[in-house]
């Protein structure tokens, strides 16, 4: 590990997103609103929902299944427009889909089955202007950061879940995102690996400083992972609260059972399970 | 790979009694071995008007490769079968890619494929006849006309049923809408474009000995199915056996080079179980 | 794993060729009376006195227990190979063909010639005159064994003094098929028989060879059956060729008659007078018609020969009554 610190990749060397507007906020989604076409009518999956990503942060979206924090994520990656409101990135509204906001998403086979585990992390890079060794260094790098450099020639297929999503990840950091968005990545997962890759992520998204949009539904991942927590209730959603908990002790001190306390509160304010939706590991 | 043979995986259930036991390699040839010899007494019984025995055929198959009667015209169809795939792909490529891109060229293709698809291939041969003449180029349309729409169902429902995350994903790396087709819907829709290709190897076989068996041309440019005819209307039949061996033979030595190539792809990216 | 490979391959030839044995074995020749009798020809004037007592009904007549079959096949190579099987019991042929199975060992011989035949070789571009200007073009025959094929090969020696020059440009067509390629200009030149070369001539085609003109006289369609049917059935065999005898001497007697039977047997189209207007065709510049009606062979010796010598036949016949039956040798042929 020590020689891999070593030669950490810095994200900072080729895109610095927050000088672009060095006064607002990194990503901006104001009054979004959300739905999609069923037969003849429109059915709103979000209803208003803001709230602003400072560059470096790592803002978690929480909130009940069906609520619409994938969709919201999705539109945030450019896959789907905003029936309203305003999603801002970087000063840039209208977005479509592109690296700079790359995705991991929670399915296993977003890898591609044809393409070894290195040529998965180098092939973005080659279609993003990398020239072929350059592509090659750089996905073993990232290889090596994600733990994988020994699966480098292996084909998903011969993967772990665990295993494939540590890829999925190295694929997406590899492009040196602006914002990397994840859509509950460990959410097919067991508990013990989910727990590893939770460690694991939190010691890679220290080590890049990458900007971070993470969905979840379950409370005790967002503790784990986040900086800031977006709490959205039911569908149509709202933002409910928005809690910042930098600062906030580890599992064993009381800081931390009280905010997990509110937020089983918040989040049970338009459901009764609350320990479903708690996600209790 | 390391995963890649089945074969290992699931043992085959012990036998009642020894014949499973025996390898493979004595089991086919004795197998084959009963097979001639009951081919050799029936054509004996027969009498070489109608029958060529083993030996004839095999005697014959060996003459006509060393001399070239036999080669030449095998060259010739594969050749020109071969031509005929080549063009059908490539359209049928071009006609899935478009009905990919746009509503109006999946109708298209939706509409062709249901009008055009069930036409034998031999039944297309007149028409091909009057638009191209006599020559190799009625024979090449008609091939291609028979492998385009096995290939062109097989990709498109390739790409249909190809997964969705995997199409997001490549335009969340940056991938133009062309280029997710060639980089992300063409190798997903592998699978079926193989066992696509395969057919349409089947259909153009069968058209293109039937088309020459219609208008066999004679002569130096005669291919494979001419060879049979002209062997049949000169009472040739160990001709016409060896014909027909080596039409077998080609089967089987395509169907391993099909085999092979899912091997190498598909099946060892985990893509089609073998 | 390459010696499995081998052995399958083995394994799968094996098999191919056993099943297309049990397929190409399933007819066998039927004994006893003729309780059945299965007569095929081709489409063409030539066939005109199988068709006469096709229409007349002439063989229930007499044999009321035979039942009668008649069928019209496309082509020479499903007759021949019927006759062989002995789906067919009475096959009508070129003399090419014939000549090739005899020498193959076919145990056939021509119970009764229908004609003797002036065939024309048609090409429509008035660029092509004669047969060196056929050099690489396409020209159709029905088959390769065909009389037509023979005779453009005797054309081919004779101008060009190779028998094989034309070869590269064979297409094998069956006459209808090769009358519409050459009025549509999918092939240069097709070598076929009446009514098809009258039909090609009115239609724009002109004559660049004729048979005759190289061949002499010579015999165009035959029937064939197989010795063992002769022998077991000399009787109805004899009659046979005694009616094909009398059909022939209708034709020459009341063309007008005959001429009405063969457009009612084709239902209706042509017409009989166009019928009457073919029997009546002569060959051009001659007094001779195209088609002449005797039972009488000519020219199978030469024929023969020259099939010998440019290699499509492997022996030849001591004479030519070898080739025939008993009732076809007071004809005093050749």
């Amino acid at each position: 590990m020590r020689t891999l610190s070593g030669r950490m990749p810095r994200r900072q060397a080729r895109v610095a997103p927050s000088e672009h507007e060095p006064s607002g906020p990194l990503l901006r989604v104001e009054h979004v609103r959300l739905g999609y076409w069923t037969a003849r009518q429109f059915t709103v999956a979000v209803e208003d929902v803001s709230f602003d990503v400072e560059a470096g942060e790592r803002i978690i979206v929480i909130g009940p299944s069906g609520c619409g924090k994938s969709t919201l994520l999705k539109a945030i990656a450019g896959f789907i427009e905003p029936a309203g409101g305003l999603i801002q990135m970087a000063g840039r509204t209208s977005l479509a889909p592109g690296p700079d906001r790359a995705v991991v998403f929670q399915e296993f086979d977003q890898l591609f089955p044809w393409r070894s585990v290195l040529s998965n992390v180098a092939y973005p890079l080659r279609v993003n202007g990398h020239r072929r060794r350059a592509a090659i260094a750089k996905a073993r790098q990232y290889l090596e950061l994600t733990n994988l450099a020994h699966a480098a020639d292996r084909y998903p297929h011969q993967l772990s879940g665990g295993m494939k999503q540590r890829v999925a990840i190295a694929r997406a950091l590899a492009l040196d995102p602006t914002l990397l968005l994840m859509d509950e990545p460990f959410g097919s997962l067991d508990a013990i690996t989910r727990q590893r890759l939770q460690t694991e992520l939190n010691r890679i998204v220290e080590q890049t400083r990458v900007t971070l949009l993470f969905v979840t539904h379950s409370i005790e991942e967002a503790l784990v992972l986040g900086d800031r927590i977006v709490v959205l209730g039911d569908a149509p959603s709202r933002v409910i609260a928005t809690v910042d908990i930098r600062g906030l002790g580890g599992p064993e001190t009381v800081e931390y059972s009280q905010m997990r306390g509110r937020l089983r509160e918040l989040l049970a304010v338009d459901k009764e399970e609350v320990e479903e939706i708690g996600g209790l590991e | 790979m390391a995963v890649s043979s089945s074969a290992a995986s699931i043992p085959r259930r012990p036998a009642a009694f020894g014949w499973a036991r025996i390898p493979a390699i004595v089991r086919y040839p004795l197998v084959g071995a009963v097979l001639v010899a009951a081919w050799h007494y029936y054509a004996v019984h027969k009498g070489s008007l109608f029958m060529a025995t083993p030996w004839q055929t095999v005697q014959e198959f060996w003459h006509g490769w060393r001399n070239g009667s036999l080669s030449e015209p095998t060259w010739a169809t594969l050749r020109l079968l071969l031509e005929g795939i080549g063009i059908g792909a490539a359209i049928a490529a071009v006609l899935t890619a478009f009905a990919t891109l746009s509503k109006i060229g999946e109708d298209a293709l939706v509409l062709l494929t249901a009008v055009l698809n069930p036409l034998p291939g031999v039944a297309v041969l007149p028409i091909a006849m009057l638009l191209f003449g006599l020559n190799e180029s009625a024979v090449r349309f008609v091939i291609a006309n028979a492998t385009i729409w096995p290939i062109a169902i097989a990709v498109s429902t390739g790409f249909k049923t190809a997964n969705q995350t995997l199409v997001a994903v490549g335009r969340n790396v940056g991938l133009s809408r062309v280029r997710v087709i060639t980089d992300v819907l063409a190798p997903a829709a592998l699978p079926q474009a193989i066992s696509g290709v395969r057919t349409a190897w089947a259909f153009g076989w069968r058209t293109i000995i039937a088309a020459e068996l219609v208008f066999g041309v004679a002569g130096s440019s005669g291919g494979l199915g001419n060879y049979i005819n002209n062997a049949r209307q000169y009472f040739l039949t160990p001709q016409v056996f060896a014909g027909l061996l080596t039409i077998a033979i080609l089967g089987v030595v395509f169907e391993t080079l099909f085999g092979q190539l899912e091997r190498r792809t598909v099946i060892r990216w985990g893509m089609k179980t073998s | 794993m390459k010696t499995r490979f081998i052995a399958v391959v083995a394994a799968f030839a094996a098999v191919g060729l056993a099943a297309f044995a049990a397929v190409a074995g399933a007819g066998k020749a039927q004994e006893g009376p003729p309780s059945k009798l299965t007569i095929a020809y081709q489409p063409g004037l030539g066939y005109a006195p199988l068709i006469l007592m096709k229409e007349m009904r002439v063989i229930e007549k007499k044999y009321p227990g035979t039942q009668v079959e008649w069928k019209v096949l496309a082509s020479g190579t499903p007759i021949t190979q019927g006759v062989i099987t002995g789906d067919l019991q009475i096959g009508a042929v070129g003399t090419g063909p014939m000549l090739v199975g005899w020498a193959r060992g076919v145990n056939w011989k021509i119970i009764a010639p229908l004609n003797l035949g002036d065939l024309w070789l048609m090409a429509k571009d008035p660029n092509i005159r004669t047969i060196a200007d056929l050099r690489g073009k396409r020209i159709a025959t029905p088959t390769n064994t065909s009389i037509q094929a023979v005779m453009l090969r005797k054309m081919a020696q004779v101008k060009l003094g190779d028998a094989r020059a034309l070869d590269s440009g064979l297409v094998a067509l069956d006459h209808p098929d090769g009358m519409q390629a050459l009025l549509t200009g999918q092939i240069d030149a097709h070598f076929t028989s009446p009514p098809f070369q009258f039909q090609e001539k009115v239609r724009g085609a002109h004559v660049v060879g004729r048979s005759y003109s190289y061949f002499g006289a010579h015999t165009f369609l035959v029937t064939v059956m197989q010795d063992k049917f002769y022998d077991e059935h000399t009787d109805f065999a004899k009659f046979f060729y005694r009616q094909i005898v009398a059909m022939q001497a209708l034709i020459k007697k009341n063309p007008a008659r005959v001429s009405r039977m063969l457009s009612a047997d084709a239902g209706g189209a042509p017409t009989w007078r166009q019928f009457k207007q073919w029997l009546a065709a002569k060959t051009p510049g001659s007094k001779s018609r195209a088609l002449t009606w005797t039972t009488r062979p000519l020219g199978l010796m030469r024929t023969a020969s020259f099939m010998n010598k440019t290699g499509q036949l492997s022996k030849m016949p001591g004479n030519w009554k070898e080739l025939v039956f008993p009732p076809v040798y007071a004809t005093k042929g050749s």
